[in-house]
């Protein structure tokens, strides 16, 4: 009951404190506590791309096993999805998940004449462009946009955690909010300096946008640091996360999000992909850091009954060759495996059959699934915008979610 | 005096990486044409990066003739992050200001990104040797840059296999612009520049056998052209001219274009044969360059915010690689472009993170505040350790405050935050609280005062915009 009335003090708090200008008025409360139970989406990039071959394994198939000499996994080693796929076995929670009927694998997703530049591939993925086309929007950033036409956004409905943003989270008129932690931020838009500047009176300036979008800017970093702030102490998570920035991170999430922030998206990186070269351990050791977050994360949010309201996006900018390397690793490669996690799917399981290892593009595997399918889905049926005008054209969705 | 005083500011920010309030009060009895001369003058002579050794001097004839690009590659990383802050302290510090801005200005619009730093050297003394010459020069020359090559996937474009990475980039991001040529044009322009090449020893070489000597049709044409055909086929449609003059106008004059005076320009400049000196003089020598909406309507880029620093104060960090970490953590790394489209522009750089971080850094470079920042290490897969990337949390700053101190000697102490702010901001200061500036100042001795009150100036919005 304590935690209702905190909630409700600081929600007219964080709405009628500060000297908001116009342009930032919400239009009124009540979207504010209806969205607090809204539904959430967070982002996991697997940054350096990730082995999906080796992250989902068609352990049956003479061909991966040809190509992969030494670092492929056999039916002894994989945890058994069906008769031809099995998840790595560090991925025992992510297995759990999956028997729980709370775990969807979608193969072969990529996108038309695939780039293996680290940097170019993760552009497409954040800004959802064509390979051929230059975004300087990311598809979170336009989803901000969209909904800020219909009043009642801030920074932090997409926040990130990381000290700066990236491209997904860039939209043309709003961008998301970038933090590692809500309290330092908030320690640094309180600095009485900056608290001086955060609230001075406003009056357009016609000819110098940039003087406004600056200063708009900082007005709303500052409340939007004060609302995480004050959201982060409703509720402290005990549950035990795995010890590494990526367990942090998602415990800071989880706080919020059990805590009824109004984000929308949570945007977080488990980096360390790129294994060219010995990629045996390392791999393990990184899904196993992934498994671990995860699996603390989902059980947190169930014993809060949130996972129901929750999807989590777990992908990477490519994947990689079929055919080892001579350094025990693998290379860049192109179409990967894409993971969705909830309580609420609506088709759990392995959606499409296994990628097909024969019919190659020099050597990588071919994409059957475009990525902003799996976006569209997102954003209609999840977040609940209409996914055309974010991503430029309309994508067939797929029966998940 | 005020308004001569701005616009001194103006072309200098603009043409340059801005002013010392020293060196403005000297240039105060000069004319705007008598600076405009002075600045082009001053470019004339200029010296190229020499930073990285030409890897194949001191080699015997028969070790380069077998040399492997993969040589190229050894100690690439380390030497980039040096040729990144080398190449921002001549930024700061030449006397060719105009010269080191254009060269950033093309670094930018030919935005490359090979692991071979000799190559990105090499790229680098290109664009500043054409930065205010000939662009029809310039992109010859960039055609065949050796690291552009690499970057455009044209190693891979040969007469068997044509690759229209590299055709369709120079028309749609270096000259023409989308909806200005057609994917036939693509596809057969593709084929002339057939058997372009990256050799092993990172020269250009053009491989006969693999270019596609015959008939293409291109922009309504047909005939056996050579890439360098083409390349001047695209130079002699005016809608080139406009492209370049548009983007000049809006990095050097206004994000937002007017359409008039971006049409008389680039007609000039087609005129000129595309000489970008002309273009340049056209701009500075004009009366609405000099006009109160296009001053400081821009947005500093991070290098650029970083440069200013180092160009006011002089700053050395202690730690060199905080500036690098800076660079990354704003969006902005030199020799690292997000992709060959370049990097963000205008009020695109800012973001509640970001602005927070801008505000912050003077504090932080000189010991006011500590660096609390993670930097997380997207290049892990250039082979660098996390250790590597680790700055320590205090930075130390030397910087040179004498000019700083000399100058505002005379001005009373009411008087010094206005002083300062003239000096530093060019955009509208209505929103910049003077008294909270002094309040928010150090009142102990008037040295310390000038020093945080100029601190405090760097950190304020309005400081970010140029």
């Amino acid at each position: 009951m304590s935690n209702r009335r905190d909630f409700l003090k600081i929600s007219s708090l964080a709405s009628a404190s500060l000297m908001l200008p116009n342009f930032l008025k919400s239009t009124g409360k009540a979207n504010f506590s209806s969205s607090t139970q809204g539904k959430v989406l967070v982002v996991i990039q697997l940054s350096g791309g990730n082995d999906g071959l080796n992250t989902v394994v068609p352990f049956r198939n003479d061909i991966y096993h040809e190509n992969r000499p030494k670092l492929g996994l056999g039916k002894e080693e994989v945890l058994q999805m069906n008769d031809e796929l099995g998840l790595h076995p560090s991925l025992e929670g992510m297995m759990n998940l999956y028997d729980e009927g709370e775990v969807s694998v979608i193969n072969s997703v990529g996108y038309p004449n695939p780039n293996r530049s680290h940097f170019r591939s993760m552009d497409i993925w954040q800004s959802a462009s064509r390979s051929d086309q230059y975004l300087q929007s990311g598809w979170i950033g336009r989803f901000l946009d969209s909904a800020c036409n219909n009043g009642h956004i801030t920074p932090h409905t997409a926040i990130e955690l990381s000290d700066s943003l990236s491209l997904a989270l860039k939209g043309k008129q709003i961008k998301g909010l970038a933090t590692n932690n809500p309290k330092s931020l908030y320690q640094a838009t309180r600095d009485p300096f900056i608290q001086v500047l955060a609230k001075q009176p406003q009056q357009k300036h016609q000819d110098h946008p940039n003087i406004d979008y600056l200063h708009k800017t900082l007005i709303e970093a500052s409340s939007s640091a004060k609302y995480l702030h004050e959201k982060s102490k409703i509720y402290k998570s005990w549950a035990s996360y795995p010890a590494n920035k990526f367990g942090k991170r998602l415990k800071t999430i989880s706080e919020l999000i059990i805590s009824g922030s109004d984000t929308r998206v949570y945007y977080v990186s488990h980096s360390g992909f790129d294994t060219h070269v010995n990629q045996k351990g390392q791999h393990a050791r990184l899904l196993e850091q992934y498994d671990k977050g995860i699996t603390a994360f989902v059980e947190d949010l169930k014993k809060n009954d949130r996972f129901k309201d929750v999807m989590i996006m777990t992908f990477s900018e490519f994947g990689r060759r079929v055919k080892q390397n001579a350094g025990g690793g693998t290379d860049h490669g192109t179409a990967n495996n894409l993971f969705l996690m909830s309580g609420s799917l609506k088709k759990a399981g392995v959606y499409n059959k296994a990628p097909n290892l024969v019919d190659l593009d020099k050597g990588d595997l071919k994409y059957e699934i475009d990525f902003r399918r799996v976006y569209a889905s997102l954003l209609d049926n999840w977040l609940e915008v209409d996914s055309r005008g974010i991503l430029g054209e309309s994508f067939k969705k797929l029966k998940v979610i | 005096m005020i308004a001569k005083q701005q616009q001194i500011q103006h072309l200098y920010q603009r043409a340059g990486f801005g002013l010392r309030p020293d060196e403005l009060a000297k240039k105060k009895g000069r004319s705007i044409p008598k600076l405009v001369e002075e600045l082009f003058r001053d470019s004339e002579k200029y010296s190229q990066l020499r930073f990285i050794p030409d890897p194949l001097k001191g080699r015997s004839d028969k070790e380069v003739k077998d040399l492997k690009l993969a040589v190229l590659f050894v100690k690439s990383f380390q030497q980039l992050q040096k040729l990144n802050l080398h190449w921002m302290d001549k930024m700061a510090t030449d006397s060719g200001q105009l010269r080191e801005r254009m060269t950033f200005f093309w670094h930018n619009h030919f935005a490359t990104h090979v692991k071979i730093s000799w190559l990105m050297q090499v790229q680098n003394n290109t664009l500043r040797k054409h930065a205010l010459g000939s662009f029809r020069k310039m992109l010859h020359a960039i055609a065949k840059d050796p690291a552009m090559l690499i970057y455009l996937n044209n190693q891979q474009n040969t007469k068997k296999a044509p690759n229209e990475n590299f055709a369709r980039e120079v028309m749609e991001l270096f000259t023409l612009g989308e909806g200005k040529y057609s994917e036939q044009d693509i596809k057969e322009s593709a084929r002339a520049f057939t058997g372009w090449k990256t050799n092993r020893k990172g020269q250009f070489e053009f491989k006969r056998k693999q270019h596609d000597f015959g008939e293409k049709t291109f922009m309504g044409k047909k005939g056996n052209f050579s890439g360098e055909e083409i390349i001047d086929m695209i130079l002699d449609k005016p809608e080139c001219a406009e492209f370049i003059t548009r983007k000049v106008y809006q990095y050097f004059v206004n994000p937002v274009v007017d359409e008039k005076i971006v049409k008389d320009l680039s007609k000039e400049f087609y005129k000129s044969d595309y000489d970008i000196s002309t273009l340049l003089l056209n701009i500075f020598l004009s009366d609405w360059f000099y006009e109160e909406k296009n001053r400081g309507c821009l947005i500093k880029s991070p290098v650029e915010l970083i440069v200013s620093y180092k160009r006011l104060l002089d700053i050395e960090m202690r730690n060199e690689r905080f500036l690098l970490q800076n660079q990354r953590l704003l969006g902005q790394m030199l020799f690292n472009p997000p992709n060959v489209a370049g990097w963000p522009h205008a009020t695109e750089w800012i973001d509640s993170s970001s602005l927070m971080i801008r505000m912050r850094l003077p504090g932080i470079i000189f010991g006011m505040d500590e660096f609390d920042i993670e930097v997380d290490p997207e290049y892990e897969s250039m082979g660098v350790q996390d250790n590597e990337v680790w700055v320590p949390k205090r930075q130390k700053a030397h910087a040179n405050w004498k000019p700083i101190l000399k100058h505002y000697r005379n001005v009373p102490t009411r008087e010094l935050a206005g002083a300062i702010v003239d000096n530093l901001i060019l955009s509208p200061k209505d929103r910049i609280d003077l008294k909270a500036l002094r309040d928010f100042a150090d009142n102990n001795d008037r040295e310390s005062l000038i020093k945080t009150l100029f601190i405090r100036c760097m950190a304020l919005p309005e400081f970010q915009t140029c």
